[in-house]
């Protein structure tokens, strides 16, 4: 070997890194890596499109090996890396420098930058179009970093690319070496970093490194270092300054390129989009349709939006595809027109019923009543009235309403007053004849109250259906859970939707199952009643709501809140529902195991102390015989307990913890987080168990 | 520089199997290999000019894109062939003209390439390309009708080495 060419190849050796196969084979696999058996059935089983025949072209590789060469030169970089891996003879075909002219047409035809000297084409092809990662061979890889020369996925990428000082620490570096590598930024100059979103080249803190090419760099830099050979040392670092900026250079160039493609891309998308717009339409023109009739795409409905959806496809409209959408557009211009027609329609009924709206209201204050008032008639309920419907309705009338017609209904109209409020009335009331039915409650008067209804006894407790909340503030569970009047009125003021026949919100109409009676309170209510002595069939909900916060919960261990009638009668409404809750759920998972065997329930005991069936205890604390604090005999014997248990943790620490028994049969109350002191009082209390360390399902510990 | 005695000039063209074809001398000059041959015979109306490499369905086939193409431009020198933009579009004519099974295709690529009518065998290579273009090495196989003679370890392998095989 000449001299001459001995120092170009000591110049290319020292700036050119290992060759990818070598810096692959020194990587790591990442911790979710492809795995080999996803590999080799891969392998096994390649995907191929069935549109593929088989032997197509058969005889292309008896062709001459030039015609080869000439058809393989209209063909993009990927095909041809395509071509030279389906089997050996294609390999040597196309691996051989002898087609190089083919790669470097391809290449040109793409307008790609030209091939950087310290790769070859088909390397350089495989960096730009290869999706797959170079270390596992996962598929789809898109982030390709161009200035390390490599295309790793995700996993293979966090623990192949690490900070300089992490893989210098590793390299255990004397100090001096790893100060002057990192602190002098030799690093930047030696080794070239991922080009990550964000990353400043010369920032040595936030840059990632190949850690195969920086223990190939770094040891040869510290093999010069340690020679003694200044010159040889410079020369190296020199020619590596060279090679990584030559190599940011590329990866710029490359950048860039591949910006320009995908605008490219991008311009003939929209292109296509709008020649197919503008074919699709000229089409409809021809077919005697005007641009009124088309769907308007600046409107955000059902029928614009699939609408755009034929019209914005990149694809050029063909005799084929316009006779499989013409069918489809034509029936969207119909409903369009359709559409077009029920909204000028609305437009004229709503004016209408804004006009009726003002009627209405002015005969309802000139009697100092509100359409707000509970047992007043909306609108909208008026309407629901045949001879008043027809006067919103009838749309080839005049727009306006004749007021010679609303004057003339004005008598029907103060039926129509009287009959809203006795149908309010019956419906309250049947809705609770019905719920102590259905709970066997046996009436034994039949008292004056009773005759008048039960919708203003104490007991006749309303909810509206359809409505879940969460608020735990008694207020806003008031509104909606309670005497007629209070739910009447959250109705009025909660009950609108969208009215499709004027096109706009209104009040919707009071259906009788706009509100319904809650069979648990009802059932709570009467024993609470009967315990303190009062008649339930005949008092009223108005005298117990009188009677303020007067009562206590005589089944809770320790009286901690004072009571109104209505906040009473909630409390054990839902100690019953948790009762009620857990018995479902503990037949269900007897029935079906809903966690497997190791989560299995392991006590069954779900106790209730609030049962309003056991008449041996008193359930009520009646005004003026209790303080809060009060403790009952099961409030002493938790007490008791509690001072039993002294400083013993029984729980592991934790911030907060689930009781595990709820937990396993799914309970609501699983999810209640609670305090070591009072998982322990719920044990006891509602488990009837002395608490174990297994009881805890803890969800955040004590660090 | 064709003259106008040139253009009614007739060429007598002898295929493989011996059968004759007698065409415009502006038709058979499409063929740079047939133009040569004949600058060589001269004058000589009677000689016929032997095709030993082309059948006579083949020939037929090439003369008939020819004729469409007789009033096209000489074609360009041999020095600017790489420069030009190596497009894989067909004109519709040729789209349709070449619409032939596969024998029938890469005899016209072969006759192409031996005639030397570079827009013909350009016409071919790109059909060729269009059918290779954007397949997998699975479904190349498929076509191709070959089998992968590659282990899972190797057709891994062959994936990371890209390098030319002489510097392996």
């Amino acid at each position: 070997m000449s001299p001459s060419k001995m120092s170009n190849t000591h110049v290319m050796r020292s700036k050119a890194p290992l060759p990818l196969h070598k810096r692959i084979a020194m990587a790591k696999l990442g911790k979710h890596a492809l795995d080999k058996t996803r590999r080799l059935d891969r392998f096994e089983n390649p995907h191929v499109r069935k549109t593929i025949r088989l032997g197509k072209l058969s005889k292309f590789l008896s062709l001459p090996l030039d015609i080869v060469l000439e058809v393989a030169s209209f063909l993009q970089p990927l095909d041809l890396l395509h071509l030279s891996r389906t089997n050996t003879q294609l390999r040597s075909i196309f691996m051989s420098k002898t087609s190089k002219y083919v790669w470097k047409r391809t290449r040109e035809v793409m307008n790609l930058p030209s091939c950087p000297e310290d790769v070859c084409e088909p390397e350089y092809a495989s960096f730009v179009f290869d999706k797959d990662c170079h270390v596992c061979g996962a598929s789809n890889i898109d982030a390709w970093s161009f200035s390390t020369r490599i295309r790793l996925c995700k996993s293979c990428r966090n623990v192949n690319f690490l900070p300089a000082k992490k893989i210098l620490e590793v390299m255990d570096l004397p100090r001096s070496e790893m100060v002057e590598l990192l602190e002098d930024n030799v690093m930047i100059n030696l080794v070239c970093a991922y080009e990550g979103y964000g990353f400043e080249d010369d920032d040595i803190e936030d840059a990632t490194f190949f850690v195969p090419d920086v223990v190939e760099m770094v040891g040869r830099y510290s093999i010069l270092l340690r020679s003694g050979s200044e010159e040889r040392l410079s020369n190296f670092l020199e020619n590596r300054q060279d090679a990584c900026s030559s190599q940011c250079d590329d990866k710029y160039l490359l950048r860039v390129w591949e910006h320009n493609v995908r605008a490219r891309r991008q311009e003939k998308l929209s292109a296509a989009r709008e020649r197919r717009r503008e074919s699709i339409i000229a089409k409809l023109h021809e077919l005697g349709y005007s641009n009124d009739d088309l769907p308007d795409e600046m409107t955000i409905s059902g029928v614009s939006l699939r609408w755009a959806d034929l019209l914005d496809v990149p694809h050029d409209l063909n005799p084929r595809i316009w006779k499989s959408i013409r069918p489809r557009l034509e029936a969207m211009i119909e409903e369009y027109r359709g559409q077009l027609a029920l909204r000028s329609l609305q437009r004229k009924r709503a004016k209408r019923w804004d006009q009726l709206q003002v009627l209405y209201d002015k005969v309802l204050g000139l009697v100092n009543m509100s359409e707000n008032d509970v047992l007043i008639p909306s609108l909208q309920d008026v309407l629901q009235y045949p001879s008043f419907k027809e006067l919103l309705e009838g749309d080839d009338k005049e727009d306006d309403i004749v007021k010679s017609e609303w004057e003339a209904l004005l008598p029907t109209l103060a039926i129509v007053l009287l009959l809203h409020q006795q149908k309010i009335i019956d419906t309250a009331n049947n809705v609770v004849s019905k719920a102590l039915e259905e709970l066997k409650v046996v009436q034994t008067t039949t008292s004056d109250a009773v005759v008048l209804g039960h919708c203003a006894r104490a007991y006749a407790v309303y909810v509206i259906p359809g409505i879940s909340y969460f608020e735990d503030d008694d207020e806003v569970i008031s509104l909606r859970e309670g005497p007629m009047g209070n739910v009447l009125a959250e109705l009025k003021r909660s009950n609108y939707g969208y009215n499709k026949y004027v096109g706009k919100r209104t009040r919707t109409a009071l259906k009788e199952k706009s509100f319904r009676c809650s069979k648990i309170h009802v059932r709570a209510a009467i024993p609470l009643l009967k315990d303190m002595g009062f008649d339930w069939e005949s008092t009223s909900i108005s005298q117990m709501v009188d009677m303020g916060e007067c009562f206590g919960c005589a089944r809770c261990p320790v009286v901690t809140k004072i009571f109104t009638w209505l906040g009473l009668i909630r409390h054990f409404a839902e100690e019953l529902k948790w009762k009620k809750n857990a018995d479902k759920m503990l037949s269900r998972q007897a029935k079906h195991p809903i966690r497997g065997k190791t989560k299995q329930p392991y006590c069954l005991d779900f106790v209730i102390d609030h049962d309003v069936d056991d008449k041996d205890r008193p359930l009520v604390l009646m005004p003026g015989t209790f303080e809060l604090g009060h403790l009952n005999s099961l409030g002493e014997k938790l007490v008791a307990a509690e001072v039993a248990d002294g400083s013993d943790p029984i729980f592991r620490p934790f911030d907060s913890a689930s009781c595990e028994i709820c937990w396993r049969i799914d309970s609501d109350d699983a999810l209640t987080v609670i305090s070591p002191f009072d998982l322990k009082r719920h044990i006891r209390r509602y488990h009837a168990k002395e608490p174990q360390a297994r009881d805890a399902h803890i969800l955040k510990r004590t660090h | 520089m064709s003259t106008t005695e040139d253009k009614t000039r007739k060429v007598k063209l002898v295929t493989s199997d011996n059968e004759e074809f007698e065409v415009d001398w502006e038709v058979a000059t499409r063929s740079v290999l047939i133009k040569h041959m004949l600058e060589d015979i001269g004058e000589s109306e009677e000689q016929a000019i032997p095709l030993p490499n082309v059948t006579a369905n083949v020939l037929k086939k090439v003369l008939e894109w020819c004729e469409h193409h007789r009033k096209d431009p000489e074609p360009a020198p041999e020095s600017s062939d790489d420069n030009r933009k190596r497009t894989l579009e067909i004109g519709d004519w040729d789209a349709k003209f070449i619409q032939v099974d596969q024998e029938m295709l890469f005899e016209i690529i072969l006759a192409a390439n031996y005639l030397d009518i570079k827009a013909l065998l350009d016409v071919g290579c790109k059909t060729v390309a269009n059918m290779i273009k954007g397949k997998q090495p699975e479904e190349i196989r498929k076509m191709f009708n070959i089998v992968n003679d590659f282990t899972p370890e190797e057709e891994a392998q062959i994936k990371k080495e890209n390098e030319w095989a002489e510097d392996r």
